[in-house]
């Protein structure tokens, strides 16, 4: 039996340092308590992603302070740490999941499609996902953010054969702020996401038919509204960081209440995949409401025009400076020649 | 901040920022004076950053020869130069024993206010959240010590233990070297003339050997690059090497006739050059450390310390947000490479042992047609091998050499098309820009190079 563990953090909106020490803070005693061979923090794990102006200056570099943190402390306490930030890679920002082992390898994922607001801050990549981590000696299925409610990504997962999927999430919920009718509209949707969030790692498990472990941000958080200049988005980080074994069973949970801390659980990366449900014909795993499929289309236009408008003016602060990219795949190495971003 | 190392680099970081007020710790293994293999020279562009970093009045206290001319001889083709000034009107170089000068750093660098601390090893660095915030030392009387910084630079030379502490030390691009390094120290024959203000390299077959008057006045250093392996043969028969050299360079023979003997021959044939990553979150890799060129064309010392002001430019006005540090050394590494890379390409072009091309004889020659700057402007960093040896210059110096005939014709010209390869792929690299380039240029990197293993734990 393998042992992973879960962080799930209450991380400040745009302030990176204070999270990274925070990200530190928890792996550590994560690491401590449990001592588990995997530590799987959340994606965006250098600020929680919202629409917010701030978020324009808060990608890093690819080999840059939050890759740092998570592959030195793989080495240190010598297990496999996962975790997301914004990245730089080149010439644009991606989603990029990070999963590094303690020999040196680590590989990289890219979100596929930024969900909704996140549009606005940067692009999807085009990976498969799937990698050979040698030290849980398996192969990994990687999935950030909504990557876990596509059906695709499940299906991408089952075909590289990965044995275990490991990821984070980042999943703020509708505006607990809004006034009359509109308040109990945003309530009864808040609380149909709280559901689809705890379902959707043990039905991911069961679709690949191998164990999951998905860390999830949560907590309250202050975001601005799209199209809505001055007007706050209060609401929280729905929470739901789960190891769930390969039939879907929850084998731990930190909800929504349990507020910040981690858990972890054991589980078999030895079993062949043996998926319990089939993958459908449809693109979202849990059933969302006509708003959220009016807000994804909405919002994913809005941010990706957004975006490009912007990158064309080069107004992202990141985009003056000097920027290279690392390989998805990032072979083994001595502590004394970590990776760098180059240039090709 | 921490500096890791006390010498061109080091205290050319720690000088400005410590003039302006910041608490600036310098850390080095060693006490000073403290000698070092080096070519020695200094340009007047070198000249103008010991000015910059305020060290210039303790050389000059030194009675340095001060160099204003550069002759070079090619072949049996001469070319006398005066070297051009500098931008702050400094119109001379000087050639400074190491252990003569590079206290005289450390002190200018007290001066200013830096902390320099000596026979102090790093130990390790501190992190937090990814970043590098600070070191451990130990001290000449083995007790350790911690200091909390906003950035560390390592300014500790090729073997950099910062390098290998961050995670750097292997190079991202490495070219081997072909030529070695030797020299001795003698007395000037010449001392008070013209002479004594010139500097002197002449490359005859494939070999090249240098006459530069240094410290005090009436010495001279003379260096010789032949093959890197020459200098274990320098190692194992010092004066019959020394004679094969006078019998095979003899502008140099006639340079030194008369002189005593010369201190004893020092040389080493491991000088690969290199590019590290040299920027990070919390630290800075500056000099030597991060960055390495053969040493053929004598070029180190003076980007060492253009490297260290300008890290301590960037960093001034962002000293105080950890963020915009990590942006500013981005900044720096990148303008650091635009600035060294064309100098680099010519330093490996000069590694190769070979006799000088028909094409690059003739450019001597219309060199000196005048005693006005044109070829040291490489070597003074004034302009860039581009921008010397334009398209055009090199067309005529080609129908030159194919009319003149010295070199046989078919060599000239199959010697022709790898050197414009190799040009064309250095100007498209320059003008791309890309940051960290890993992309090798056939014909100026040159593969082979063995890569030391680091050191065990400290500076």
């Amino acid at each position: 039996m393998t042992r992973i563990a879960v962080v799930q953090p209450a991380l400040v909106l745009g302030d990176v340092a204070h999270n990274l020490e925070r990200v530190e803070d928890l792996i550590r005693d994560a690491h401590r308590e449990h001592s588990p061979e995997a530590i799987i923090v959340p994606e965006a794990c250098t600020t929680p992603n919202v629409f917010a102006k701030i978020l324009r200056g808060t990608p890093r570099p690819v080999d840059g302070q939050p890759f740092q943190l998570l592959t030195r402390l793989a080495r240190e306490l010598g297990c496999v740490i996962g975790g997301g930030f914004v990245a730089v890679r080149g010439k644009h920002a991606y989603g990029t999941f990070v999963l590094a082992e303690p020999n040196g390898a680590v590989h990289l994922h890219d979100k596929d499609i930024p969900t909704a607001w996140e549009q606005h801050f940067y692009v999807g990549g085009n990976d498969s996902g799937v990698a050979r981590c040698e030290t849980l000696g398996c192969t990994v299925g990687l999935m950030s953010g909504w990557e876990w409610a596509r059906f695709r990504t499940s299906a991408r997962v089952r075909a590289g054969g990965a044995q275990v999927v490991l990821g984070g999430m980042c999943w703020p919920s509708m505006p607990l702020n809004w006034p009359g009718p509109l308040r109990a509209f945003s309530e009864r949707e808040h609380g149909i996401w709280r559901e689809q969030a705890r379902a959707l790692p043990g039905q991911v498990a069961r679709l690949t038919g191998v164990p999951v472990a998905h860390a999830s941000h949560v907590g309250a958080i202050v975001g601005e509204t799209p199209l809505g200049p001055g007007i706050p988005w209060k609401t929280q980080m729905l929470g739901e960081s789960q190891i769930c074994d390969r039939d879907g069973t929850i084998l731990a949970r930190l909800t929504l209440e349990d507020g910040e801390g981690h858990v972890a659980a054991d589980v078999d990366l030895t079993a062949p995949p043996a998926p319990l449900d089939p993958l459908a014909e449809r693109y979202w795993i849990p059933r969302f409401t006509l708003t959220t499929h009016a807000a994804w289309h909405a919002m994913n236009a809005h941010g990706a025009l957004a975006y490009r408008l912007r990158h064309a003016r080069k107004a992202f602060p990141w985009q003056s400076w000097p920027s290279g990219d690392l390989p998805d795949a990032i072979p083994p190495s001595s502590p004394t020649d970590a990776a760098a971003a180059t240039s090709a | 901040m921490v500096v890791v190392g006390a010498r061109l680099a080091g205290c050319a970081v720690a000088a400005p920022l410590a003039r302006a007020g910041r608490r600036v710790v310098v850390l080095d293994r060693m006490g000073f004076p403290s000698d070092q293999l080096s070519t020695h020279v200094l340009l007047p562009a070198g000249t103008s950053e010991l000015a910059k970093l305020g060290a210039l009045p303790r050389i000059l206290a030194l009675k340095p020869s001060r160099v204003r001319w550069t002759q070079i001889v090619v072949e049996g083709i001469s070319a006398l130069e005066r070297l051009r000034p500098a931008a702050d009107g400094i119109d001379f170089g000087v050639c400074v024993p190491r252990d003569l000068q590079d206290v005289q750093l450390v002190e200018a660098a007290r001066e200013q206010g830096a902390d320099v601390r000596e026979h102090c090893t790093v130990q390790s660095l501190r992190w937090r959240a990814g970043r590098v915030t600070g070191v451990r030392y130990r001290d000449a009387g083995g007790s350790e010590h911690d200091i909390a910084s906003t950035l560390v630079v390592g300014a500790d030379g090729r073997r950099s233990s910062v390098a290998s502490l961050v995670g750097a030390w292997t190079p991202y691009r490495l070219s081997r070297n072909g030529r070695g390094l030797v020299f001795r120290y003698i007395d000037d024959p010449m001392a008070g003339g013209v002479e004594a203000e010139t500097y002197y390299q002449w490359r005859e077959g494939n070999s090249f050997a240098f006459a530069f008057p240094t410290t005090p006045l009436g010495r001279l250093v003379i260096l010789l690059m032949g093959h890197r392996d020459e200098a274990s043969d320098a190692r194992a028969d010092p004066e019959g090497y020394w004679q094969r050299k006078l019998d095979e360079h003899p502008g140099l023979a006639a340079r030194v006739a008369g002189a005593p003997p010369g201190t004893k021959l020092r040389s080493t044939g491991e000088t690969p050059a290199f590019f590290r990553a040299s920027s990070g979150p919390g630290w800075a890799l500056a000099g030597d450390a991060g960055h390495f060129k053969d040493p053929v064309t004598g070029q180190g010392m003076r980007d060492a310390m253009f490297a260290g002001r300008t890290l301590a430019e960037e960093l001034l006005p962002v000293l105080d947000d950890a963020d915009a540090v990590d942006c500013a050394t981005r900044a720096w590494e990148a303008a650091r490479d635009r600035e060294c890379l064309p100098a680099y390409h010519f330093a490996n072009s000069d590694t190769r042992v070979e006799r000088q091309s028909a094409v690059i004889c003739e450019v001597l020659r219309d060199a000196g047609r005048t005693t006005d700057p044109d070829i040291t402007d490489l070597l003074g960093r004034a302009r860039t091998p581009q921008q010397i040896l334009t398209p055009t210059r090199a067309a005529r110096a080609l129908a030159a050499a194919l009319m003149r005939g010295e070199q046989p014709r078919t060599q000239t010209l199959r010697r022709l098309l790898p050197d414009l390869r190799t040009e064309l792929a250095v100007r498209a690299e320059l003008r791309a820009g890309h940051f960290r380039s890993t992309r090798t240029i056939p014909g100026s990197e040159h593969p082979g190079a063995v890569w030391p293993a680091p050191p065990q734990a400290v500076a």
